[in-house]
C-alpha cells in the first residue's frame, strides 16, 4: 500500500491548524457568562479543602471555629499538611481506588498477553555490577520506604514510593537474571487490594460511610500523624510496587 | 448508613482474590466470579424496595459534594446495575463450559469491565466518569487482545484440523491485537481530550459534580459548547456513533463471542446511560450549558441518524456472523442516542426500552453466534447452511434474538420502537430525519436477519459434508441453555407484558428529563453550598 | 500572564500529539505522539490550577482567610496524578499489543487483513 505522506502530512497540518483557530476562538469569545480561568481560587471546592473546613461546608469556619488552619492542633480533617495528599487519599478517594484498579488491570492484562518465551543464554552481569547492586537495591528500599511514608508531609506517596520500590526489583531482574517471583506480587496484589477494601469497609461500618476515615487524625504537621492517610498510602505502595514489578518481570520473560 | 456502595464492591473483591486464587487453581476465576454477581444481585433485589420509594445520593468518605464523589441510586441506575450484573452472570456461565478454559487473569479483568460499567451508570461526578471509562477501556483492549483473531472460539476438532494451522502460520490467519490496537488508540485519544475538557470546564466553574455543573450560572456559549463536546468525546466513542465507529469490526472480530457480548450489553448499556446522565440531567434543563444544549441535541440527531444508516448498511454486507451482530449494535445504538436527543417522555422511555431490549437480544445472539461458529467451524454465516435444523433449539434462539431486534410486535424490540417514533413524531422538525433513518433501518435488519435465517434453515449444507461436524448428536449443556432459555424468555414477557417494564421505565425518564426535582434537587439539598 | 503562557505551551503539545496520531503510520510514533498529547493535557490541567505567586499547597505555616490564601489550586495536581498513573498504565498495555502485533506480523504497522475471503 502507497501512501503519500507528504500530502497527509500537509492535509493532518491544515486540520491542526484549523483546530487551533476553532478553539482559540472558542476561548477567547467575548460573549456573556463563565468561561476558561473565572473561578478564583475562592469559588473553587480546593478552598475548603485548604482551609479544611469541608465538613463545614458553605462556612468560612472549620471544626474549630475558625477560618485558619493553625500547625500543630490536634484534629484536623485527615490531618495531612499536604493537600494533594489529602485530596488522593480522602476526599477523593473513590478516583484514586479507581486509578489503583486501572493499573491492576494493566498488569493483568500484559501478564495475560505477554507469553513467555524461552530465551537465549544473556550475557552475565559483570562482578561489579553484582557486587554494587544489592548495596543501591537497600538504598532504593529506603529511599522508596521513605517517600510512602511521608507522603501526608512530602510531595510523593504510594505511588511514585512504589514505583521506587518496583524499580529496586527491575535493577535486581537486570543484575542477577533471575526468574521473576511471580507468585510473591501476585500474593501481595491480592492482599494489598483486599486491605484497601478492607479499610473501605471499616470505614462504612464505623462511620457510615465508604472509605471514611476513621482512625485519629494527631497534631497538623507531626512526622506521626494523619494514620488513616498513612496506612492507606502504605497498602498502595504495596500493591503499586507489586503491579509495576509483575508488569516489569513480563516484559522482561517476553 | 451508606451502604448501598457495597454493590460495587462485589466485583471488585472477587478481582482482587483472583491472583492469589490463580496459584492454588486456574479455574479459580472461572468459579469465584459467577458467585460474585450471584451476591450481587441478591444484594440489589435487597436494596430496590427502598430505593424504589426514594432516590438517594450516596457519599464516599463522608464528604459531600461537590467536595467529596456520590453515586446516585435511584430506580433507573439501580435497575440498570440489576440488569448488567444479570447479563455478566449469563455470560459467565455460558463461559463455564462452552469455552476452553481461559487464564484467570482474564475473569480478573472481564471483573472489572462489570465494575467499572456499574460505576459509570451510578457516579455523579465528572472525574470519575473519566476514571471509569479508563478502567473499561483497559479491560476491554487486554481481553480483546486475548481473543483468537477473525474465527473466534474454534471448535478443538477446527483448530487441530490442517486448515487452522496453516492459516495460523500465515502472517493474516495468526492471532492479532489489530483490532484492540485501533480501539485503544481511538479510545486513548478521546479520553485525553475528556480530561481536558473536564479540567477547562472545572477552572470556569470550580466544582467537578455534575449536578452542581448544572445548576451553575450560564457558560460562555461557545466556550460551553467546546467543553461539552470535549467531555462527550469518548462517550460518543463507546456508544459506537458514527465518525467514531471504525473501531468496532475489527475489535468485535477479534473478539471471543462471550467478551463481544459483553461489550455491547454490559459497556454498551453504561456509555448510553452516560451520554442520558451528561446531555439530559446535567445538559438539559440546566442554566448553565442552556446556550450550548441546543446545538449538542442537533448534532447528537444528525450522528445517531447517520450512524444507524451506516451501521445498518455495514450489517447487510457484511459475511462474518460475528460482525453482522457488531455493526447492527451501531445502529441499535444510534436508534438510542436518537432517543437521548429528542428528549421528551416517549423517547427518553423507548430509547431507554431499546437499550435493555438490544443489551439482552445482543447477549443472546452473541452467545448463540458463538456457539454456531464453535460448531461449524467458520465464522460466516453463508457456510452454515442448515446448522439451526441440526440444532433447533439454538435456531429459535437466534431467530427470537433477531427478531427482538428487528421490532416484530410481541417481542421487546416493538414497543421500544414504537415508543421512540411515538415521541419523535410528536417532536416533530428535524426530529423527522430519524424516523425516515429508523424505519429504513428496520426493514434492512429484516433483510439481513432473514437471510441469515434463511441460510441456517437451508436444507442440506453443512450436515452432509462431514468432516468438520461431528457426526454424533449435538448436546446442548446447561451452561449455554439457561443463560440463552432466560433471555429468551425475558424477550418475550417484555414483549407481552410491556406495562410492566414501562411504568419503571417512566420513572427513569421522568428522573432524567426533570433533573432539577428528581437529580440535582436530592444531591444539592444533601449537599453543602459553596 | 503565566498562565496564559503555561496554556500556550499545553496546547501547542496536545495539537503536536495529535498531528502525530493523525499522520504517522508507525504504531510506535503513535503511541509516543499520545504520550507528548498526553503530557500536553497534563500541563493543560495544572496551568488551569495555577495562580500568579501561589505556592505549593502543602502547609508549611499556619494560614488563615483572613490574610488571603496564597496557594496554587490542589486539585487538579491531584486530578494529574490520577491521570499520569492511567497514561503509564495504557502505555504499558499498548507496546504489549504492539510487540504482540509485531510478532504475528513483524510489521509496527497496521497491515491489511485478508482473512475475510
Amino acid at each position: 500500500m502507497k501512501r503519500n505522506e507528504p500530502l497527509i502530512n500537509l492535509f493532518g497540518l491544515i486540520l491542526i491548524i484549523l483546530l487551533a483557530v476553532l478553539v482559540y476562538l472558542a476561548l477567547t469569545d467575548s460573549g456573556q457568562g463563565l468561561t476558561m480561568l473565572s473561578a478564583d481560587l475562592e469559588q473553587r471546592v480546593s478552598y475548603s479543602y485548604l482551609l479544611k473546613n469541608v465538613t463545614a461546608a458553605g462556612q468560612t469556619e472549620n471544626q474549630h471555629g475558625q477560618a485558619e488552619v493553625i500547625l500543630g492542633r490536634e484534629d484536623y480533617e485527615n490531618g495531612a499538611v499536604n493537600i494533594v495528599t489529602a485530596i488522593v487519599t480522602d476526599y477523593r478517594m473513590l478516583d484514586t481506588f479507581g486509578e489503583i484498579l486501572v493499573l491492576f488491570a494493566a498488569s493483568a492484562g500484559v501478564g495475560l498477553l505477554m507469553v513467555e518465551r524461552k530465551r537465549g543464554k544473556a550475557k552475565e552481569a559483570s562482578e561489579i555490577v553484582k557486587t554494587a547492586v544489592p548495596i543501591i537495591i537497600l538504598f532504593t528500599l529506603i529511599t522508596g520506604f521513605y517517600i510512602i511514608s511521608h507522603g501526608h508531609l512530602t510531595p510523593g506517596g504510594g505511588f511514585p514510593g512504589g514505583a521506587v520500590i518496583a524499580s529496586a526489583f527491575i535493577l535486581q531482574f537486570l543484575a542477577f537474571q533471575k526468574s521473576s517471583r511471580n507468585k510473591v506480587f501476585k500474593i501481595l496484589e491480592s492482599l494489598a487490594g483486599i486491605g484497601l477494601l478492607a479499610m473501605g469497609l471499616i470505614g462504612l461500618y464505623l462511620e457510615g460511610s465508604l472509605f471514611a476515615n476513621f482512625l485519629p487524625n494527631g497534631s497538623l504537621g507531626a512526622t506521626i500523624s494523619a494514620a488513616g492517610i498513612m496506612i492507606i498510602y502504605a497498602l498502595i505502595g504495596i500493591k503499586v510496587a507489586a503491579e509495576l514489578s509483575s508488569i516489569s518481570a513480563d516484559f522482561i520473560g517476553e | 448508613m451508606n451502604r448501598e456502595v457495597v454493590i460495587l464492591l462485589f466485583p471488585i473483591l472477587a478481582a482482587f482474590m483472583i491472583p492469589a486464587g490463580t496459584i492454588i487453581s486456574q479455574k479459580f476465576g472461572r468459579l469465584l466470579s459467577p458467585l460474585a454477581y450471584v451476591a450481587g444481585i441478591i444484594y440489589c433485589l435487597l436494596l430496590m424496595p427502598m430505593i424504589m420509594v426514594r432516590s438517594r445520593s450516596v457519599i464516599i468518605g463522608n464528604w459531600l459534594p461537590p467536595f467529596g464523589i456520590n453515586l446516585f441510586f435511584s430506580p433507573l441506575t439501580l435497575g440498570l446495575v440489576l440488569f448488567i450484573f444479570l447479563l455478566a452472570l449469563f455470560i459467565l456461565l455460558f463461559d463455564l463450559r462452552n469455552t476452553e478454559s481461559k487464564k484467570g487473569q482474564y475473569y480478573l479483568l472481564f471483573n472489572l469491565l462489570v465494575t467499572a460499567s456499574a460505576g459509570l451508570i451510578l457516579t455523579g461526578d465528572l472525574f470519575n466518569i473519566f476514571v471509569f471509562l479508563e478502567i473499561a477501556g483497559i479491560a476491554s483492549f487486554s481481553m480483546i487482545a486475548a481473543g483468537r483473531s477473525s474465527a473466534g472460539g474454534l471448535s478443538a476438532e477446527y483448530s487441530k484440523s490442517a486448515e487452522y494451522s496453516k492459516s495460523a502460520q500465515s502472517p493474516q490467519g495468526a492471532q492479532s491485537p489489530q483490532g484492540a490496537l485501533k480501539y485503544l488508540i481511538q479510545a486513548q485519544l478521546t479520553t485525553l481530550l475528556m480530561l481536558g475538557g473536564i479540567a477547562l470546564l472545572y477552572s470556569a466553574t470550580g466544582v467537578l459534580n455534575i449536578a452542581f455543573l448544572s445548576s451553575f450560572e450560564a457558560l460562555k456559549s461557545s466556550f460551553a459548547f467546546l467543553t461539552l463536546l470535549l467531555i462527550l468525546l469518548p462517550i460518543f466513542l463507546e456508544s459506537k456513533l458514527f465518525p467514531f465507529n471504525s473501531w468496532v469490526g475489527g475489535a468485535y472480530q477479534g473478539a471471543e463471542p462471550s467478551l463481544a457480548a459483553a461489550l455491547s450489553g454490559i459497556a454498551g448499556t453504561a456509555a448510553a446511560l452516560v451520554l442520558a446522565r451528561l446531555t439530559l440531567t446535567m445538559m438539559g434543563s440546566s442554566s448553565a450549558f442552556a446556550a450550548a444544549s441546543e446545538k449538542i441535541r442537533v448534532l447528537l440527531l444528525l450522528l445517531g441518524a447517520a450512524s444507524i444508516l451506516i451501521g445498518e448498511g455495514a450489517a447487510f454486507r457484511e459475511k462474518n456472523l460475528k460482525k453482522v451482530l457488531a455493526y447492527s449494535s451501531i445502529g441499535q445504538m444510534g436508534m438510542v442516542v436518537v432517543g437521548i436527543s429528542i428528549a421528551n417522555t416517549d423517547a427518553v422511555r423507548g430509547a431507554l426500552f431499546l437499550l435493555l431490549s438490544h443489551g439482552a437480544a445482543k447477549v443472546l445472539l452473541f452467545l448463540t453466534a458463538g456457539f454456531f461458529i464453535n460448531k461449524a467451524g467458520t465464522p460466516f454465516w453463508k457456510d452454515m447452511k442448515g446448522l439451526a435444523r441440526r440444532m433447533p433449539l439454538a435456531g429459535a434462539f437466534f431467530i427470537i434474538g433477531a427478531m427482538a431486534l428487528m421490532g416484530i410486535p410481541l417481542l421487546s424490540g416493538f414497543w421500544a420502537k414504537l415508543e421512540l417514533i411515538r415521541g419523535a413524531v410528536t417532536a416533530g422538525g428535524l426530529a423527522g430525519v430519524a424516523v425516515a433513518a429508523i424505519l429504513l433501518a428496520t426493514i434492512l435488519e429484516g433483510v439481513y436477519f432473514m437471510r441469515i435465517g434463511h441460510s441456517l434453515f437451508e436444507e442440506g449444507g453443512i450436515t452432509d459434508e462431514g468432516g468438520v461436524l461431528k457426526e454424533d448428536k449435538i448436546r446442548y449443556n446447561a451452561a449455554y441453555l439457561i443463560p440463552c432459555l432466560a433471555l429468551a424468555l425475558s424477550l418475550i414477557a417484555a414483549g407481552l407484558f410491556p406495562d410492566l417494564i414501562n411504568t419503571w421505565l417512566s420513572s427513569a425518564a421522568h428522573e432524567l428529563l426533570n433533573s432539577q426535582t428528581d437529580y440535582t434537587g436530592l444531591i444539592l439539598k444533601v449537599g453543602g453550598g459553596l | 500572564m503565566e498562565t496564559m503562557l503555561f496554556i500556550l505551551s499545553a496546547f501547542s503539545l496536545i495539537l503536536t500529539g495529535l498531528f502525530g496520531v493523525l499522520t504517522r503510520k508507525n504504531l510506535v510514533k503513535i503511541l509516543l505522539s499520545l504520550n507528548i498529547l498526553e503530557t500536553g493535557i497534563n500541563l493543560l490541567v495544572v496551568s488551569l490550577g495555577y495562580f500568579k505567586g501561589g505556592k505549593a499547597p502543602i502547609l508549611t505555616n499556619s494560614v488563615s482567610a483572613a490574610q488571603g490564601i496564597n496557594f496554587v489550586d490542589p486539585l487538579p495536581q491531584a486530578l494529574v496524578l490520577t491521570s499520569i498513573v492511567i497514561g503509564l498504565s495504557t502505555t504499558a498495555l499498548a507496546l504489549t499489543l504492539i510487540l504482540k502485533h509485531f510478532r504475528s506480523h513483524q510489521a509496527v504497522e497496521f497491515v491489511k487483513l485478508e482473512v475475510n475471503e
